[in-house]
């Protein structure tokens, strides 16, 4: 219903998709949202999408309609809303159970609330055909071959947008076929590994290659189960965080290839927001951050090891390090080898226990069961609050650390609610600076992705929106075009 | 001969109950089952839901009633549908099976091809330089994993020929030259590798025959030496290769996997191994018993080809 407002692509502040215009209430727990007028679904429905379909959407994501099954993460919708109901065709009222400041946003969240048509399941099998009422209509899937989408003349951001008549999406699982067929012409955008950049920038002549920054968070957390685990002092916390030099962390990822040809990176520091979010992100290195907090931020070997010693660890101790090597990509897994070695030199006698991440990380060391410390991404949103309630509040059973402190709990109940944004970016600031001074988790480097595109592709570079969590489909594709 | 053709028949069935059976348990208990990863980091959050999933696709059963339940509507034809696409697991092997069949025949024809040559070349001019060579060939293809070959076709075929393999898969009836395209390359890896086993053998079993009185005694009626070869000694030393071939198909099962990742073929290893990876119990099922029904049966039909390539073979009657 919402999506990224194209004004400000470096924030999170949100536009109209499907809803033209929205009110809250005065106290927060009304959101009254209005339909546009000439949004249609896509065939075979071909009809005005209503306020009737947004509460059968709604229905279908908690399991609630007839024959659906809810959506994994329904909760993060069902645990805020108290009723979804349609006022008339165009308006549809969202009641809240408690006043949460970053609803709108949550609904411009793609991993949330699709608005399907209601006669999903009858009219057609969700299983083989998509039907929503974005740019693109599905045309179909060839199983591991493609998907293709072609235009939708009738969009209600059109009529001249999409410009692509066509869109077809290759499943190319194997990464070194991306990059050969992108070399060879094939393909019209590929997202390589910085230590393929210079290969792409010598391969292909006018190749345009762009270098982002995206909402998902690399950080280390640690195993709350032993209460008498030698991290449960904030003094080693912060030695661990010393130990590591998050510079050389950005410069694995292919920085420097990048900057030699003139590309602009962004090797900024993240925090528990990322520092996507601009003024919302307390910069470890910027000047809202407090002095004190800032030192546990820079690369400091020996600091750490004088904090290890404070905390009774003089010779440090030993500790499995557990990360997985199958789902964040090579630079990912050259940090993580990075900061075994940083571990090291302050003396940990580092286990390193590599993890599958489909039935061992994402099952267990993510949800915080687990012994020793971990590092991985945390999942994007599409609120800087978010993160902070999922990693931190003591009730969240996301939060993988397993933090208990009544003063954080209090701090994010009172952000969550705070509708004034001003207050509450001030609010966000401060958690951070807490969290950051206890070290409950340890952020690193701001993940750093380059995606290429042919010389052909126009558009790409100066329109596309930096994260791409917000749906590559219906943010970026519809302002590309392709030189005759 | 029928009553053994059928007491063989009636003795395959155990072996592939067997394997389904071990299959079904062992996917079960890996970690980290199917609903475990559809929740992913929301598991903690969603017990409720994680038990309505169990329930819905009937994993809250015991193991012997789901296998019971699995086994009844496979007699059927139903192999169930993908927990994670909602798709009927048979419809998306009409459309896979095809691919992984073609790229095999491919892959064995090729194997054969070269292998023929080289294992005979090889033991005609046994210890001599073409010998040595040929024999380093087959070691070396042996050796060389196939994911490694595959890939270095792809980097430097682009490199030093500019080539890339084709972005899409087109079957053979859509597009009969784009598919021969497509199919290639993997088929040329997956068969030379295959190719370096049957090499080795048949230079051995021809060094044996070759040294047998019949093909002294052909060569002393006058027989030139491609009659001799191919008429008298090769037969008779094919005899023993031919049950490798029963031998290569898990190989060539294991080995299409890799290719079609490699490839982006739209074939059942790629579909296994995904499935594999998310725990796609319903598609797993299908692919093994799929799997095991065609190395069964390729193994059953090697011991019946037995008997037509040597007619000194005879079955018992018991």
């Amino acid at each position: 219903m919402f999506k990224p407002a194209p004004v400000d692509k470096l924030s999170f502040e949100i536009a109209g998709d499907l809803a033209e215009s929205y009110q809250v209430s005065g106290d927060g727990l009304v959101y009254t949202v209005r339909l546009r007028p000439n949004a249609r679904f896509h065939p075979p429905i071909g009809r005005q999408v209503t306020a009737e379909d947004v509460v059968y959407s709604y229905q279908r994501f908690i399991g609630e309609a007839p024959g659906s099954k809810p959506a994994t993460n329904y909760r993060e919708l069902a645990d805020v809303v108290e009723s979804v109901e349609a006022r008339d065709p165009l308006t549809v009222v969202f009641k809240l159970k408690f006043p949460y400041a970053p609803f709108l946003t949550r609904l411009a969240d793609t991993y949330l609330l699709f608005v399907m048509p209601r006669e999903t399941g009858q009219a057609f099998d969700p299983a083989q055909k998509m039907v929503g009422s974005g740019p693109w209509i599905f045309e179909g899937y060839e199983v591991s071959r493609l998907f293709r989408f072609r235009r939708n003349p009738d969009w209600h951001l059109g009529p001249d947008r999409p410009y692509l008549d066509r869109v077809e999406l290759n499943v190319l699982p194997e990464y070194q076929s991306r990059v050969t067929q992108f070399l060879g012409g094939n393909l019209d955008g590929v997202a390589p590994d910085g230590a393929d950049l210079v290969r792409i920038l010598n391969g292909v002549r006018g190749v345009q290659v762009v270098s982002e920054t995206d909402r998902s968070v690399t950080l280390i957390w640690f195993s709350g189960r032993d209460p008498q685990a030698p991290w449960r002092d904030p003094r080693v916390r912060r030695a661990i965080s010393m130990a590591i030099d998050r510079d050389a962390l950005v410069e694995a990822a292919g920085v420097r290839e990048a900057e030699g040809r003139g590309i602009k990176v962004f090797k900024g520091w993240n925090n528990l927001v990322p520092a996507i979010f601009g003024s919302w992100w307390l910069d470890p290195r910027g000047k809202d951050i407090s002095p004190e907090v800032a030192r546990y931020f820079r690369y400091d070997p020996e600091g750490a090891r004088r904090l290890l010693a404070e905390a009774g660890y003089p010779n440090g101790f030993r500790v499995d390090f557990r990360y997985t090597t199958t789902a964040y990509g090579q630079v990912f897994n050259t940090q993580a080898e990075l900061v075994a070695q940083y571990l090291r030199r302050i003396g940990l006698d580092v286990n390193v226990v590599i993890e599958d991440y489909a039935s061992q990380f994402i099952t267990r060391t993510v949800l915080g069961e687990f012994d020793g410390i971990a590092m991985g991404r945390h999942a994007p949103f599409t609120d800087p609050g978010n993160y902070l309630e999922i990693m931190l509040e003591s009730t969240n059973p996301r939060n993988r650390g397993k933090i208990r402190d009544p003063k954080l709990d209090a701090m994010i109940a009172e952000m969550r609610t705070t509708q004034d944004a001003e207050k509450r970016r001030r609010r966000v600031l401060e958690i951070q600076q807490y969290a950051n001074e206890q070290m409950y988790y340890v952020p690193l480097a701001a993940s750093i992705q380059f995606t290429a595109y042919q010389p052909w592709v126009r558009g790409a570079v100066e329109n596309r929106v930096i994260d791409r969590d917000f749906g590559d489909g219906a943010e970026n594709f519809p302002y590309f075009w392709k030189a005759g | 001969m029928g009553r053994y053709f059928a007491y063989r028949l009636l003795s395959l069935i155990p072996t592939v109950v067997g394997v389904t059976v071990v299959v079904f348990v062992a996917v079960r208990f890996l970690p980290g089952d199917v609903v475990q990863q559809m929740l992913g980091e929301y598991g903690a959050a969603s017990r409720e839901l994680r038990e309505r999933l169990l329930r819905e696709y009937a994993l809250d059963l015991s193991l012997p009633q789901q296998y019971a339940r699995w086994v009844v509507n496979a007699l059927r034809g139903d192999l169930g549908v993908s927990i994670l696409s909602g798709r009927p697991v048979v419809e998306d092997l009409k459309q896979r099976l095809p691919v992984t069949f073609q790229l095999g025949v491919m892959a064995l024809l090729i194997a054969w091809a070269l292998a023929l040559p080289v294992g005979i070349l090889s033991a005609l001019y046994q210890d001599s330089p073409l010998d040595y060579a040929l024999r380093g060939l087959a070691i070396g293809l042996l050796a060389l994993p196939t994911f490694w070959m595959a890939l270095l076709i792809i980097s430097y075929g682009f490199i030093f020929f500019g080539w890339t393999p084709p972005l899409r898969y087109y079957s053979l009836s859509e597009d009969p030259i784009r598919n021969l395209q497509i199919l290639s390359i993997p088929a040329f890896v997956l068969g030379t590798h295959l190719s370096a086993i049957v090499m080795r053998l048949l230079r051995s079993t021809m060094l044996e025959v070759l040294r047998q009185d019949y093909v002294r005694t052909a060569r002393a009626k006058g027989l030139p030496e491609l009659v001799v070869v191919l008429r008298h000694a090769l037969p008779n030393a094919l005899i023993p290769v031919v049950t490798v071939i029963a031998l290569q198909v898990p190989l060539l099962v294991g080995g299409t996997v890799i290719m079609e990742r490699i490839f982006a073929l739209p074939g059942m290893g790629n579909y296994l191994l995904s499935a594999v990876q998310q725990r796609d119990y319903p598609v797993v099922q299908a692919i093994t018993l799929l799997s095991a029904v065609t190395v069964v049966a390729s193994n059953f039909a090697v011991d019946l080809l037995y008997g037509a390539l040597d007619p000194r073979i005879r079955y018992s009657e018991r």
